[in-house]
């Protein structure tokens, strides 16, 4: 007998199997972009190169961190990072800065977002706010993946993300990631997106509630998240940092978390980013801080780090062949005890520059500017 | 927010509060359009601003997305009220809960790490639509309707993208429906208190 419940059933049925016939596949992740296992090649100066700023007013906000940095398609350089009165605090906001190469200098940071404007635009009550990526693709746009927490700590994480179409200058409303099915908590962003053939997208996340370990996100080129690969199988590695090396190999660099060793902790995948393999730890310390890695010219790796077991009193620049041996080349930042150097993150700009932004003193981001002269003789 | 999942957001506002509501007020017995009223009512109150967003919105930053199952188990619950025979009996339901549990045991302990086996992976293949949309018909025939509807519901939902996520296991379970489904279990295994009997007469 055709009751009501009949009718709902066989109609419900009919339109599912009928939409699911047309729901794209699951795809394996496509092989990495060239431009991220082999960057364009650029004119090596011999005269060294080094630059240094700072991106916001000493104590406005009292409290920074978290800073990363992109490279829009015409050179230009842009920056994000989160300040307010302390790290967690309500009044956090996600600031961003330009950098003016013919003038070198920044300019002044705005607000692109707070809690309070992401919560209209979630529709949801966000508690505080977190560390912001950006990110510019190849077709110029800019993407802004932060953390947002509703109910409790940084283990209560999740991911939103804005997008600009016209560098960075005004945003789209927020939207969540959703990356776990446990009310959607723990998931955070740290590390470089990596693009992918076809405009898709690795975004490298960690999760942090009662085991920490790293993932990646596959994104396509609307942003959807359409598969996730866990990266560690040991609970001890956070703050992936993805290094391709050819279309379908890349490596990986972690902060230690947990029992781990105090060292930079490394895998590897050579089936972009599907499949990872057991990790490694590198002769590079680690405090348990974040790492910050790029390939240079010569595709060695070049990795920004604290080069210490406990604290982050120093920052230091170093170099690799296999990503497990490295060699110091230089010291950024040697400080005592209370001060803080942290979250490094680096990128190939033009014109053979590398820049890198991190966390100095969490009162001001630095900028530094330098080139591969300049490295060399620092080492 | 898109307006499929702000309309998702304020039904499952409207349906929590409401079986909240009936559940502790049973004992009130109201005419029918009286608990359609009190819903318009809730549904309102869900719009209501509180703490920079509406209150369907506040209670969504501490529920997350309820699923087809939380829904269709809500639902169950009110129809009732409204004078709505849901055609779908106690024993045509009583599978779902242990179901909904062992799928809880799948899904969760791999999500947070437990093990390294990733299960939520499989939300974003098709082929577990296929299996669920395959299983549907079978659950129904076997009289487990809630299952059947459960499964060809959540698929549809996942289909059209109704909610913010395009993971199935987001639309089949949730956190708060594998609790409730614990709390099930745990009711059918602690001895039940025996019925209290008059006295005999001599």
């Amino acid at each position: 007998m055709l009751t009501r419940l009949n009718i709902l059933y066989i109609t419900s049925l009919v339109c599912a199997g009928v939409l699911a016939y047309f729901y794209p596949p699951l795809s394996a992740p496509p092989p990495f972009a060239e431009s991220e296992y082999s960057p364009a090649p650029f004119t090596q100066t011999q005269t060294p190169v080094f630059e240094q700023y700072f991106l916001n007013p000493i104590d406005d906000p009292p409290s920074v961190h978290a800073g990363s940095l992109t490279m829009l398609p015409d050179g230009e350089i842009i920056a994000a990072w989160f300040g307010g009165s302390r790290e967690g605090a309500a009044d956090v906001a996600i600031y961003t800065a330009r950098y003016d190469a013919e003038q070198q200098e920044w300019s002044t940071p705005v607000v692109i977002t707070d809690r309070l404007r992401t919560s209209r635009e979630l529709g949801r009550y966000i508690r505080k706010l977190g560390n912001p990526v950006i990110y510019a693709d190849r077709q110029g746009r800019v993407w802004l993946y932060y953390v947002t927490v509703s109910v409790g700590g940084w283990a209560g994480s999740s991911i939103t993300v804005k997008v600009s179409d016209n560098g960075g200058r005004r945003w789209s409303e927020a939207e969540r990631l959703i990356t776990s099915p446990f009310l959607n908590v723990s998931t955070l962003v740290k590390g470089s997106p990596i693009a992918l053939q076809d405009d898709q997208l690795l975004l490298p996340v960690y999760h942090e509630m009662i085991n920490k370990f790293g993932e990646v996100l596959q994104l396509d080129s609307k942003n959807r998240l359409i598969a996730k690969y866990r990266m560690t199988h040991q609970p001890q590695a956070i703050q992936p940092w993805i290094v391709p090396q050819s279309p379908t190999r890349a490596s990986a660099f972690y902060r230690r978390a947990g029992d781990a060793p105090p060292r930079v902790l490394v895998n590897q995948s050579n089936l972009s980013s599907k499949y990872w393999n057991e990790l490694s730890p590198s002769d590079a310390p680690n405090p348990g801080a974040a790492v910050s890695v790029i390939r240079d010219h010569s595709g060695r790796y070049l990795m920004a780090y604290n080069p210490q077991e406990s604290n982050r009193t120093q920052l230091a620049l170093a170099r690799s062949l296999d990503g497990l041996h490295w060699e110091k080349l230089k010291d950024l930042e040697l400080g005592e005890d209370g001060d803080e150097f942290s979250y490094p993150y680096l990128i190939r700009g033009q014109g053979g520059r590398y820049h890198l932004i991190y966390t100095w003193q969490r009162k001001r981001m630095r900028h530094l500017i330098f080139n591969q002269a300049w490295l060399e003789a620092a080492s | 927010m898109s307006t499929t999942f702000w309309v998702w957001a304020h039904l499952s506002f409207i349906l929590v509060v409401g079986r909240l509501l009936f559940s502790l007020a049973q004992n009130w017995v109201l005419p029918t359009k009286g608990y359609a009223a009190a819903l318009l009512l809730i549904g309102a109150l869900g719009m209501m601003p509180y703490q920079d967003v509406d209150l369907a919105g506040w209670l969504l930053g501490i529920t997350n997305m309820l699923s087809v199952g939380s829904l269709l188990v809500l639902v169950l619950g009110i129809l009732p009220r409204l004078g709505v025979n849901p055609d779908i009996d106690q024993d045509q339901q009583q599978g779902s809960w242990p179901l909904w549990f062992i799928l809880g045991l799948i899904l969760y302990p791999s999500a947070l790490g437990w093990v390294s086996l990733d299960t939520y992976v499989w939300g974003y293949d098709p082929l577990m639509s296929w299996i669920c949309l395959g299983l549907s018909p079978l659950f129904w025939l076997l009289r487990q309707r809630l299952i059947g509807l459960w499964l060809s519901l959540s698929v549809l939902a996942w289909t059209l993208e109704l909610g913010e996520s395009n993971n199935l296991w987001d639309y089949l379970i949730d956190p708060w429906l594998v609790i409730a489904a614990l709390i099930w279990l745990l009711r059918q295994l602690l001895p039940k208190r025996p019925q209290q009997v008059g006295q005999e007469g001599p």
